[in-house]
């Protein structure tokens, strides 16, 4: 692991990766800085072209991703996914946290919705609020079971989530990725190239700024564009009307700033608002005017009106 | 066309490979093969180089964010104010976060010297191990499950801990790779401290945390709620941010103890951006009793039983 210096007092200098090639695109650690002709070849001869192919019905693919766990990627997905449902748009949430889908918790399908199997592939689970959100999860699969998954086993289960369901034509595809910056969240940035942008949420202690700095890196290293960097928990308010903060403030903004990329604005927390994750009906549908509804709505107008001119 | 039908499973391999290291089924098992690898190889090479650790202790969560790594430092803090040796091995390879928690400075380096890689001392009796204190905050490194394996066996293997009363061990979030490595590769842990936030849907999460220490033979010490309510400045109502006292429930479902609340606030973000963990910087407050307590049970779980 470690490099050495020859000198007396020695300093762990870095950490060896290997880098020769042993032509598996999909099973590489060093993807995305690969310019080796192969890779393009191999893409497209393996069933990481599948993908392609099963999403080509999708308008605009978008992952939430965060780096650090508990800051409201999930959250953010559910709502940001019934906010655009609810403008009339035709969305489908991928559950990419393998160990902790909690989306079909959220949406309140848990234990009651399945995946189905059709002719073209496995059929997403749709929402019970009418909005005609469709949803795909392991947690629709395994309710509350403990599955120890190992990188393989991750990148067979992404491979059947992007290339094995049948999406059909759909608006948008909110992509729900895990905490961290390896395992499922390269899968998945290997597997869907073309992504339409990748949001990044936070919030705002340093220490959580780590993370987010990473998860940024990360979807640039991977060629995805960052739409932006949204603050959750930004602050409470409180019934009587004043708002505090109670983690600091800020941070999100500080970040996006010193890594050149919009920030797309602040979530701050209410009492109702874990309550609805819990109750699995999303916060937007339920309190569809408090400020909190207001700010999530203006971020996904932001994020649509971005990959709408990206396209063009 | 055929009607459509509920996707009930995900397939898994069954064969056995022989490779015990990196088996998904390990706990499951109960091939003779296994204990030849528990005998011989990494895991004695490990037992051997943690002859000096009196007791190893776990703080995972499963979910993310809830407030592993603020337990696993001020618990390290609290064991040291209550006179043990400590050292915390961060096992979080994406992004560690305890050197900033501890206040290692930016261009601390980890030795490496006869013996192993050293530790940094962060505080008198507070050692810290991580990858955190060999990468800078903006290299963004890929890491696939080999991969963080091996940098656990380095870590367990490699490192010269010296006299120490206890190892605290911080795990990311997820209840596959890192977790199972750790409880894989230290068979002899005392126990483990699993940390929850109120909300039902992050209980959810922490069972299954439960469920593989109970899986992997590892004693629970008990259950810490994080980010329990706090009061409104101006109208003093008392506030749950994240609603429930899940914690004290599941504690209870599943006969474990419970260790208490803490509460969120912003003292807690601030003292961990500082890297002075409170139960050192503001001894007198609710939180840091809570966590001289779950320090003091955890000495009792370990040293009398």
């Amino acid at each position: 692991m470690a490099e050495v210096n020859e000198t007396e007092d020695r300093e762990v200098l870095k950490i060896n990766i290997m880098m020769k090639c042993d032509f598996k695109c999909e099973d590489c650690e060093k993807f995305f800085e690969c310019n080796d002709p192969m890779r393009e070849k191999m893409f497209r001869r393996r069933r990481m072209a599948g993908a392609i192919k099963k999403m080509k019905g999708i308008k605009y693919k978008v992952a939430i991703s965060a780096g650090k766990g508990g800051v409201g990627k999930s959250l953010l997905s559910t709502n940001l996914a019934t906010t655009l449902a609810m403008m009339g748009r035709k969305v489908t949430i991928l559950d990419q946290d393998l160990d902790g889908s909690t989306i079909p918790k959220m949406l309140g399908i848990q234990g009651t919705k399945k995946l189905q199997y059709g002719r073209k592939g496995m059929i997403p689970a749709t929402d019970d609020l009418g909005l005609g959100m469709q949803v795909v999860s392991l947690g629709l699969i395994y309710p509350d079971d403990v599955i120890t998954l190992f990188h393989q086993m991750r990148r067979g289960i992404t491979e059947e989530f992007v290339a094995n369901v049948d999406y059909g034509e759909r608006d948008w595809l909110i992509i729900d990725l895990p905490p961290g910056t390896s395992s499922d969240s390269c899968n998945l940035l290997q597997y869907i190239p073309d992504l339409d942008g990748t949001v990044v949420i936070t919030v705002s202690p340093k220490v959580a700024q780590l993370a987010a700095r990473k998860a940024t890196l990360l979807a640039a290293k991977a060629g995805s564009r960052v739409l932006g960097i949204v603050e959750n928990m930004s602050g409470y308010v409180c019934e009587c009307g004043e708002e505090f903060s109670f983690l600091l403030k800020g941070g999100g903004e500080s970040l996006a700033n010193e890594l050149n990329v919009p920030f797309l604005g602040r979530i701050p927390m209410d009492a109702q608002i874990s309550g609805t994750g819990d109750e699995g009906v999303p916060y937007v549908y339920k309190y569809p005017d408090n400020v909190i509804s207001k700010n999530l709505r203006e971020v996904a107008l932001k994020v649509e009106k971005m990959v709408q001119e990206g396209k063009e | 066309m055929k009607s459509a039908s509920t996707v009930k499973r995900i397939t898994v391999q069954e064969e056995c490979s022989g490779k015990c290291e990196s088996c998904e089924r390990y706990f499951e098992c109960t091939l003779p093969l296994k204990d030849t690898f528990k005998e011989k190889g990494i895991l004695r090479m490990i037992r051997e180089n943690l002859k000096s650790v009196k007791h190893k202790v776990i703080v995972l969560g499963g979910k993310g964010g809830v407030g592993k790594s603020m337990v696993a430092v001020n618990l390290a803090a609290s064991l040291v104010a209550q006179g043990k040796e400590v050292c915390i091995l961060d096992q979080v390879y994406d992004c560690p976060a305890i050197p900033m928690m501890t206040g290692v400075p930016d261009d601390a380096k980890i030795k490496i010297g006869k013996e192993g890689l050293s530790p940094y001392e962060a505080y008198p009796g507070l050692k810290v191990m991580s990858t955190g204190l060999i990468l800078r905050t903006t290299d963004v490194i890929i890491w696939y499950h080999d991969m963080k394996r091996n940098a656990t066996e380095e870590l367990l293997a490699a490192t010269h801990y010296g006299e120490l009363d206890y190892l605290i061990l911080d795990i990311p979030a997820g209840t596959s790779s890192e977790t199972v490595n750790a409880l894989k590769y230290l068979p002899d842990l005392d126990g483990g401290l699993v940390v929850t936030v109120g909300s039902q849907v992050s209980q959810n999460v922490a069972r299954k945390c439960i469920y593989v220490l109970d899986k992997a033979e590892i004693p629970v010490i008990g259950v810490l709620e994080n980010m329990s309510g706090f009061s409104c400045p101006k109208c003093g109502k008392s506030i749950a941010p994240i609603q429930g006292g899940a914690g004290k429930n599941m504690a209870r479902d599943e006969n474990v103890p419970f260790l208490g609340n803490i509460r969120v606030s912003e003292m807690i973000s601030q003292s961990l951006d500082d890297g002075k963990p409170f139960v050192m910087s503001h001894p007198d407050t609710e939180e840091s009793k809570v966590m001289m307590a779950a320090g003091k049970t955890v000495i009792d779980f370990c040293e009398n039983e």
